[in-house]
């Protein structure tokens, strides 16, 4: 193999140390060679800096979405159930609604000709009202005008939602189930929702006590129940010394649309210590980051035009300046964007759970018979145990201690003889 | 031991959740200058989530970063394919995108002329543009490129070999070295 071959290994650091000998020093030795080694290295330089450096899109999506799982094939959302619930869609509206609207219309013709046929209509009109189907409107859904218990802000189930940004809004709809959510969710939801779908971004959060007769069980239902409601465990502690009552708290982050049916679940669970829920709108913080961003994008879209016409070394360090700041800005806003989308889509619930009765509590006078009898049988069982176990081992070791106590008995009949 | 990788290879979401968190911004670059920003988002979604499915398969031979490029080659590959996009030869080095990069113009700083460099890579077969995306952008060395691109070291080495030789050639006329 040549020199030249190996040239690009070379001022990578690839070849074996005895080749990378070689061919330093043909390379030491070859003016040519070392023009081609320098302008190896300056062109990899060159390439890394001609690289396209895309800004990042798509990171908390992706992340919400491994936390939400994948959709298996069989599920409503997975490749097969989506086209079964297309198909089943598809079905409904040919079998059920298109008759339905078939119907509708001939009814209408029906009285429009009857009105016509009897008298000038007085009320000409009113067929042609009657007729306008009677679909269930935005109140029926429960979407305005609603009001929401303990006085707190409108829970907003799905509001954050809106704020996906406009690739997201348009990504398939297959493995998410939150996406679904707002619109069958919403409506079924007790007393808090949301009153303006489009606009709204509240940050909802609850901070529970409950007593319950089992902390494992407890803390294990709700482990199971935020997993299946699409969230997740943020923290959890516990602790409970013998004579004391265990205790566990757990902090769990639910998607928005889930956190009453969350806090429901909870409810069930046990006894209420306390409980205390709010909510924050943080639609005009939200607004004002992301104008924010806008501005800032503005600014270092405009300071790269310039650094490009910039020749003078003075002012290509005076525009990276600014430059570095608007993009350290632009990055804490963009954290800042990130932290209260999250924060708006996964409502944060706080509970804390604490046992009826402590871990070996002592146990009342009316057993004191039974506790009495049960360690004497057990007291029994562990001599009868113990003087088996004894009498094994003297079986066992007879051929050592039989002997020695034939001989001393031998000696001490004697004796007396 | 990567205590996350452990977590999430037992279907822990959060501890996947904190690798998406920790590789998500290189893949996504990655992907970007293999079909452009346009399909990166996807391409490098369904990476993790494919990473998140095969994760007890990863065997530890490679490290994590590398078997990720790894499966986001594969889908860039495919992904670009079914939506029958052509991705263009030039997306890996656009000007738009390069000139984010403060001082990326500063043509004191050039050693080429950018126009002609930029055009040679382009008449790169894909092959040979993988690897020198993996190697001088990606920075990685030959044995992590041969893992993502699925071939033997040797491949890697000889396409490198052959790529510069044409960029060489290609520049030949326009290079002005001024080193």
């Amino acid at each position: 193999m040549s020199i030249r071959d190996d040239l690009k290994a070379f001022v990578d650091g690839e070849l074996s140390p005895e080749r990378m000998s070689e061919v330093q020093a043909a390379v030491d030795a070859d003016a040519e060679l070392q023009r081609e080694v320098e302008f190896m290295r300056l062109l990899g330089l060159e390439i890394k800096r001609l690289a396209a450096e895309p800004s990042v899109a798509g990171k908390a999506e992706t992340m919400a979405k491994i936390r939400r799982g994948h959709a298996h094939w069989w599920s409503p959302f997975g490749p097969v159930g989506r086209w079964v619930l297309a198909g089943g869609a598809a079905v409904v509206l040919f079998v059920v609604v298109l008759p339905l609207l078939q119907r509708e219309m001939s009814d209408q013709s029906v009285a429009y000709s009857r009105e016509r046929m009897a008298s000038p209509p007085a009320t000409g009109d009113e067929p042609v009202a009657r007729a306008v189907p009677s679909t269930p409107t935005e109140s029926e859904g429960g979407l305005s005008g609603r009001s929401f218990d303990s006085g707190t802000l409108p829970d907003s189930a799905g509001a954050p939602l809106d704020y996906r940004p406009e690739a997201e809004a348009k990504a398939p709809q297959g493995s998410g189930t939150i996406r679904e959510e707002p619109a069958k969710q919403a409506a079924p939801q007790s007393g808090a929702t949301w009153a303006n779908r489009s606009q709204r971004m509240v940050v909802q959060n609850a901070d529970l006590a409950w007593r319950v007769e089992d902390v494992d069980a407890a803390v294990a239902e709700t482990r199971s129940m935020t997993e299946s409601l699409g969230g997740y465990i943020e923290s959890q502690t516990s602790s409970g010394e013998e004579g004391e009552r265990p205790t566990a708290t757990l902090v769990l982050r639910v998607p928005a649309v889930r956190f009453e049916e969350a806090i429901e679940r909870i409810r069930a669970m046990g006894q209420k210590i306390y409980e205390n829920s709010n909510a924050e709108d943080v639609t005009r913080q939200y607004a004002d980051v992301e104008g924010r961003i806008k501005v800032l994008r503005a600014e270092e879209e405009s300071y790269v035009t310039m650094l490009r016409g910039a020749r003078r070394i003075g002012e290509i360090i005076e525009i990276k300046d600014r430059l570095s700041s608007v993009r350290q800005e632009l990055a804490s806003y963009e954290q800042q964007r990130i932290a209260l989308k999250d924060l708006a889509t996964l409502s944060r619930i706080s509970v804390r759970f604490e046992q009826r009765v402590a871990v070996d509590r002592p146990k009342p006078d009316e057993n004191a018979f039974e506790d009495a009898w049960a360690n004497a049988v057990n007291g029994l069982k562990a001599a009868g145990t113990f003087l088996g176990k004894v009498a094994i081992f003297l079986f066992v070791y007879s051929p050592i201690w039989l002997p020695v106590a034939l001989v001393i008995w031998w000696l001490a009949r004697s004796k007396k003889k | 031991m990567d205590l996350d990788l452990e977590s999430a290879r037992s279907g822990d979401r959060e501890a996947m959740a904190r690798i998406v968190d920790r590789h998500y911004d290189a893949v996504y670059r990655f992907c970007a200058r293999r079909v452009g920003p346009e399909l990166a988002q996807d391409a490098a979604q369904e990476t993790f989530l494919s990473a998140q499915k095969r994760l007890k398969s990863f065997g530890g031979n490679a490290a994590l970063s590398t078997w990720l490029f790894g499966i986001a080659h594969n889908h860039c590959r495919n992904l670009a394919r079914r939506r029958n996009k052509v991705i263009a030869a030039d997306v890996p080095f656009r000007e738009r995108d390069a000139d984010r990069s403060p001082g990326a113009d500063d043509p004191e700083r050039a050693i080429v002329d950018r126009e002609a460099l930029r055009a040679a890579l382009a008449d790169l077969s894909q092959d040979h543009r993988d690897v020198v995306i993996l190697h001088e952008v990606e920075g990685m060395t030959y044995q992590e490129a041969a893992q993502v691109l699925g071939v033997p070291e040797g491949t890697v080495k000889s396409r490198l070999h052959h790529a510069f030789l044409h960029l060489r050639r290609a520049l030949s006329g326009a290079a002005e070295v001024t080193a």
